[in-house]
């Protein structure tokens, strides 16, 4: 009996170690701010953190990733560096989004995961380009990752009926485009009407005048001189230009 | 001072005839016989060997009216129909008595070297001048729109204008620089290569009758204004077509008028060799170098209808083509239907423009 006793008591610790492990296993979190290099400042990080793991929460566990590294790599290596990243830091989760910065490269990938790749369309990389790259270029660190946070929380919010991102229609600039337009049209318009009013203009040419069939050629020489030869380099379609990202949408990589 | 005064009378009624644009024939406008201008020209040659008594009285009128640097501008002349006094200035080859209207030809400003070598007759009436100008105030969208009502027609003056006209072979020979420029790529680089050339061209082109207006109580650029005239309707010079009409001598000789012409004619002889050089990207001229030879002058009468009209004590002078109607003159601006027109469209081409680019952006 007190063999059977031994017995029941080790399994059932047995039972709870092991439950107590997967239970430890089950509640990891996954890290969504990765500081390598140290740019944020304790507070800066803390605050992130909690924004990144609030709109997780608001967005039915939509993974946000902030990664600031020192990896020295070049932008084609950006994207899938963001993404074996983002896959290691969060136990193999299948939607998030990801903003890598290789602060020692000063190369950025905002790369969609999953589901999230397509919600990412141009239009949200554009805005997201828009807003956060400039802090980057500025060595505004924690205020790019704030800028992604809010503006994605932006996008999400907008996306939330299951519509595709269209970027706000920029009333300012095509009204302004469109009266430039509208100004230059018009002003073609006014001076051929003005134009109309003045009809005295002196001749300066007697081709009315000319003996029809006149013209005689006597010499008709035309002498080759030389020749010069530029040329100029071809611009790399490749290349992002001011270090601005690739156009596309779902992943898009720049240097800053 | 002795200028014979010509006028046509009819020699049916004696009443004094005109030249009448639409029928190309003189008319009597009393009692409607019409004559050719053949036939005038005998009556002319008499009316030339008539003994012109009234001559002793101008020069006494003139005397007494007149300090001497006027006398030789302006001259007195007695109505052979009414006995009425005419003034005119030096230039006046053709007018009207202004007490009984009757047409004039002051033969001797067109005697001598004054006579010119061609006219070509009024195709157009004063009717013809009037719708004109209506047509040249319409469609006029600046033109203010009082301007069509208040302004009024001061005059219609139907004018033979003396012109030179001048016939010239111009010899030129023009060099230009020119390039051919041809471009490929490769994987790296873009290439451009320019091919650099001397082209000359050398030749003769003929000119003829290039007119150049010469009455200094005409403005040049009005003149040109109307050009060009069909010199192939124009006639050996009669007196009998200035009848009905008025008519200056030129007061600026040829070897004076030349320079205009030579201006034209060299610009004409340069745009025509350049349009001889083909093929290339650019065409510089370099030299240019052109000759006339066998250059004449003739001296010609064009007709033209001169209209005047003031609007806010601002005077506005027209002209059309005695010939073929063409109708110029500038005409006064209307500044607040230039801003309405201005903004108006602005903000209508603006909002349309506006709405596609909002469509494209919700489109595509």
């Amino acid at each position: 009996m007190k063999k059977i006793l031994v017995i029941l008591l080790t399994l059932t610790l047995i039972l709870c170690v092991s439950l107590s492990i997967s239970a430890s296993a089950m509640d990891a979190a996954p890290t969504q701010l990765i500081d390598e290099v140290g740019v944020l400042e304790p507070d800066e990080s803390s605050e992130l953190e909690e924004a990144l793991y609030a709109l997780q929460q608001r967005k039915n566990g939509t993974l946000l990733v902030i990664a600031f590294t020192d990896d020295l790599i070049q932008e084609s290596e950006a994207e899938g560096k963001a993404f074996s990243l983002f896959k290691s830091h969060t136990y193999g989760t299948e939607s998030g989004v990801i903003f890598y910065v290789s602060v020692n490269a000063r190369k950025w990938n905002i790369q969609g995961i999953g589901p999230m790749y397509d919600l990412l369309n141009a239009d949200a990389m554009d805005l997201l380009e828009e807003r956060c790259i400039p802090c980057l270029e500025q060595n505004r660190f924690a205020d790019a990752a704030t800028e992604f946070v809010s503006t994605l929380e932006e996008i999400l919010d907008a996306t939330a009926d299951g519509t595709e991102y269209k970027a706000p229609l920029p009333w300012a600039q095509y009204l302004i485009g469109a009266l430039i337009a509208g100004l230059i049209v018009a002003g073609i318009s006014v001076f051929v009407m003005a134009s109309q009013l003045k009809s005295v203009r002196p001749q300066t040419a007697a081709r009315n005048y000319m003996k029809p069939n006149s013209l005689n050629l006597t010499v008709s020489r035309d002498l080759f001189l030389y020749r010069t030869v530029t040329r100029t380099p071809r611009p790399k379609s490749n290349s992002s230009s001011g270090g601005r990202g690739s156009s596309g949408g779902g992943s898009r990589s720049g240097s800053f | 001072m002795a200028n014979p005064l010509l006028e046509y009378k009819c020699p049916c009624c004696g009443g004094a005839i005109a030249f009448d644009a639409t029928l190309q024939k003189l008319k009597c406008p009393y009692c409607d016989t019409e004559f050719d201008a053949e036939t005038l020209k005998s009556y002319d040659e008499e009316l030339k060997s008539t003994p012109a008594e009234d001559e002793m009285r101008w020069d006494t009128a003139a005397g007494a009216q007149w300090s001497e640097g006027e006398e030789g501008a302006l001259c007195t002349y007695v109505c052979n129909s009414c006995g009425g006094q005419i003034v005119a200035d030096e230039n006046t080859a053709a007018t009207k008595c202004p007490f009984c209207d009757n047409p004039v030809v002051l033969t001797g400003r067109l005697a001598g070297t004054l006579k010119p070598d061609f006219v070509i007759p009024f195709k157009l009436d004063k009717k013809a001048a009037k719708e004109g100008l209506r047509k040249h105030l319409t469609g006029k969208k600046l033109l203010p729109k009082v301007f069509k009502e208040e302004n009024h027609i001061d005059e219609i003056r139907g004018v033979y204008v003396p012109f030179w006209l001048f016939d010239a072979d111009a010899e030129a020979n023009v060099r230009y620089r020119a390039t051919r420029i041809r471009t490929w790529s490769d994987s790296n680089y873009n290439y451009t290569e320019t091919q650099h050339y001397s082209v000359t061209r050398a030749g003769t082109v003929g000119f003829e009758r290039v007119p150049v207006d010469g009455s200094t109580k005409m403005a040049d650029d009005l003149m040109e204004s109307i050009e060009p005239f069909d010199f192939s309707q124009a006639l050996d010079f009669q007196t009998a077509y200035l009848a009905g009409y008025l008519a200056d001598k030129y007061d600026v000789d040829a070897e004076n008028s030349v320079d205009r012409a030579n201006a034209r004619i060299k610009r004409s002889t340069e745009e025509t060799f350049a349009s001889t050089v083909r093929g290339y990207a650019t065409v510089t001229p370099q030299n240019s170098n052109i000759r006339l030879n066998n250059g004449q002058a003739k001296y010609a009468l064009y007709p033209v209808w001169i209209l005047n009209t003031t609007w806010q004590d601002q005077k506005y002078t027209f002209a059309m083509n005695g010939q073929t109607g063409k109708f110029v003159g500038n005409l006064p601006l209307d500044k607040g239907a230039l801003c309405k027109w201005l903004f108006g469209l602005t903000a209508a081409i603006g909002t349309g423009a506006f709405a596609i680019l909002s469509l494209i952006h919700f489109f595509l």
